[in-house]
């Protein structure tokens, strides 16, 4: 078996030195955001300021990156969370993670501080820190096009080098979008990653590989969410459904539903604005939209930022919303959280607790304000700061809408309570997809699942959750996952027989679901074609994974997060969401349609193995292979 | 007569983004849907979110939900992403 090897950047003092992961952790975490979390874990003390010199910043892969598995180009970024202070690890599919591989490492350790501002340099094995002052300002196109074109480039913009909260990191046109990479890069006086090599990734059985990979590649292309509908719409498709369900965010998430939904639909894109679809390396699926930014192709939005920049501002202007995505990546910024800070400091204006320049019916007006942002220039540049920051400043809490510090994404919790539940819990923040992505079985998706009730709830999100973290450690983008609904369903429709059935037996099977992770892995020794990942990593790595083992992963990943979030003081009181969404109904007149937290955690930790203040029991802790805290 | 929007493909296969209908039950429009504008859109329209006055068929009674005489129907072709 072919063990990662990291190395260690000290960038004070430019020294560096490689390490090997060990078999044992290797096995237990694969690599991607797991292993960045046992990582960081070990390697900082509590209570660093994530800006800080001694914080740590881990860029790694996993194991199936360059290996030419299906949708298996993302890289990871683990760091501690710039805007909750707990966990945060940020997803890219950019091509800098297959070259930072072939280049000879599986990751890299980043620590310290550049004198000035400066990159590092990965090629063939070694590592080199040069200053390079003469890229200060330069936006992530520009930085990108300065440097020599061989190399994988993992970038920041003018929004990192001012450490903005939720600056992100950018890789060709791909970001690591959340909880502030960027802003980390920024404190480190590092502009630029780029790696170079030859280095082929070595299988352990390369012929069993590349059938099952062939099998699996077929499988998507067939499969009508990954080889239709997402290369078809891309996640854009998703507005309309969205609007039907009541959970699209409209003017920071007081509705669900926007009167204007058609014109940023994905329809209305794909109609008027799309030039072609295209995607990340290795990927069939090819969900990227490219359309025409003021004459130029550049990526489109995906759902996320369609609709937080469309219905959650009132702003219906679709060429506005492309425009404003492609400077948000130019400047290095998450749309997700600048777009929902944005709709929070316009109510806050509204309601005339803060003043911050802001021109509420004035769209046009937003690209001012993105760019005052990434400068922290004016009374805007105040939004730099995030939601949370602000609300403790001017108040508001109760229509903040974050979770643990990170704006909540696209999906308007009310109407899909489990994504509610998800959100609050996720470890990284208000993220969906962390969150276990539960909107897919309420809202969204071919199955039919009743969206309101909190019965069976915590239980999927767990399963989910955890299902979600394994593939993301290996380096498979999660939209594979959602292959994992059998295509079948998918012939009957969402208002068949089958298809509601599918959903009350997914709420049925709660004692089961809430049995099995005591049992995990000895429960599921195998591998098939429902869950290609766990063969897929077998063939590849050597390790001897199964579909219970990845899911084992999974979760001792969501539990090493867990863990960290506690040392830095976070507690169950930050799995939360602001008042907006648990007290007060999105339709007046049906009182369920709030999201039932406080009837969902106490199952959900139960679920987990954690106590009632949401603390993993050593138990638990134990049957995952994971030391406890006091043992270090 | 129900109101019927199409989404998606579905726009495209029946050359309108909404018409009216005559039927009282979402079964009872797929057959129109099927006599209008063929096989290939009352596939695709079935296997749809099919949403009657902003509640899905799905969590009400199936393709037997009732559709009334001022009633909006969408059909939303199923969409992933994330």
């Amino acid at each position: 078996m072919i063990l990662p090897v990291y190395a260690q950047v000290d960038l004070t003092n430019g020294r560096w030195r490689k390490c090997t992961i060990s078999a044992k952790l290797f096995e237990q975490y694969l690599g991607g955001k797991a292993l960045g979390a046992r990582l960081l874990t070990d390697l900082t003390p509590a209570g660093l300021d994530p800006l800080s010199p001694e914080a740590v910043l881990i860029v790694n892969t996993g194991p199936m990156n360059d290996t030419g598995a299906p949708s298996s180009s993302r890289f990871n970024m683990t760091f501690k969370n710039v805007l909750t202070g707990g966990i945060a690890s940020s997803n890219c599919g950019g091509p800098f993670g297959m070259l930072l591989k072939k280049a000879g490492f599986d990751g890299l350790i980043l620590c310290g501080k550049a004198p000035e501002l400066s990159m590092v340099v990965v090629e063939d094995g070694k590592i080199r820190i040069e200053p390079c002052p003469q890229l200060q300002g330069l936006d992530t196109e520009r930085i990108q096009e300065e440097l020599p074109e061989r190399y994988g480039k993992l970038v920041i913009g003018p929004a990192g080098e001012n450490q903005v909260r939720f600056a992100c990191a950018a890789s060709g046109e791909r970001v690591a979008g959340r909880c502030g990479a960027g802003a980390v890069m920024g404190s480190k006086n590092l502009k630029a990653i780029i790696a170079f090599g030859t280095r082929e990734v070595v299988k352990a059985n390369p012929e069993g590989f590349e059938a099952h990979t062939r099998k699996w590649v077929k499988q998507l292309k067939k499969h009508p969410m990954t080889g239709d509908s997402l290369p078809r719409y891309g996640s854009a498709g998703l507005v309309s459904k969205a609007n039907a369900s009541g959970v699209l965010p409209t003017r920071n998430f007081t509705r669900g539903r926007y009167e204007h939904y058609e014109d940023v639909s994905g329809e209305t894109l794909a109609d008027t604005k799309l030039l072609r679809n295209s995607g990340c390396v290795s990927c069939p699926i090819r969900c990227e939209r490219r359309v025409k930014v003021k004459g130029k192709d550049v990526k489109g939005p995906e759902y996320e930022t369609l609709g937080l920049f469309g219905p959650n501002l009132e702003n219906n202007n679709l060429d506005l919303i492309n425009e404003l995505n492609y400077r948000c990546d130019l400047l290095g910024m998450d749309t997700i959280s600048l777009a929902g800070t944005i709709a929070f400091a316009m109510e806050l204006q509204e309601k005339g607790m803060g003043d911050f320049g802001l021109k509420p019916g004035q769209p046009e007006d937003l690209l001012r304000v993105v760019e005052d942002v990434a400068c922290r220039r004016g009374p805007a540049g105040e939004l730099a700061e995030g939601s949370k920051i602000l609300s403790e400043k001017y108040g508001g809490a109760d229509f903040a809408i974050h979770s643990k510090g990170l704006e909540l994404a696209s999906y308007e919790p009310r109407k899909s309570v489990g994504m509610g539940l998800g959100y609050a819990t996720a470890n990284r923040g208000g993220c969906h997809l962390n969150g276990g992505y539960l909107a897919l079985l309420e809202s969204v998706g071919v199955i039919s699942m009743d969206a309101q009730t909190p019965k069976g709830k915590p239980e999927l999100t767990v399963f989910f959750q955890n299902g979600m973290e394994a593939a993301s450690a290996a380096g498979f983008c999660l939209f594979t996952m959602q292959a994992m609904i059998p295509g079948i369903l998918f012939k009957f429709g969402p208002a068949s027989f089958v298809c509601r059935a599918a959903g009350k037996a997914m709420l049925a099977a709660r004692p089961l679901l809430s049995q099995i992770w005591k049992c995990m892995p000895w429960i599921m020794p195998i591998n098939c074609m429902l869950v290609p990942h766990s063969k897929s990593i077998a063939l590849a790595t050597g390790l001897p994974m199964t579909i219970g083992k990845f899911f084992t992963v999974g979760e001792r990943s969501y539990n090493v997060e867990r863990l960290y979030n506690l040392r830095e003081g976070l507690t169950r009181a930050d799995d939360a969401l602001p008042e907006r969404l648990t007290k007060t109904p999105q339709e007046p007149d049906q009182p369920d349609t709030v999201v039932p937290l406080d009837q969902m955690l106490p199952v959900y930790y139960k679920v987990r193995g954690w106590d009632a203040h949401g603390v993993p029991t050593a138990k638990r802790l134990r049957h995952l292979g994971i030391p406890l805290p006091e043992e270090g | 007569m129900a109101q019927v929007r199409y989404h998606g493909h579905l726009a495209d296969l029946t050359g309108c983004r909404q018409e009216a209908l005559e039927g009282t039950t979402v079964a009872k429009l797929l057959d129109q849907i099927k006599r209008q504008h063929g096989a290939e859109a009352y596939r695709l329209a079935k296997r749809s979110h099919i949403i009657v006055d902003r509640r899905s068929a799905g969590a009400e009674k199936g393709f037997r939900t009732p559709a009334g005489l001022d009633s909006l129907v969408e059909f939303i072709p199923v969409c992933g992403g994330g």
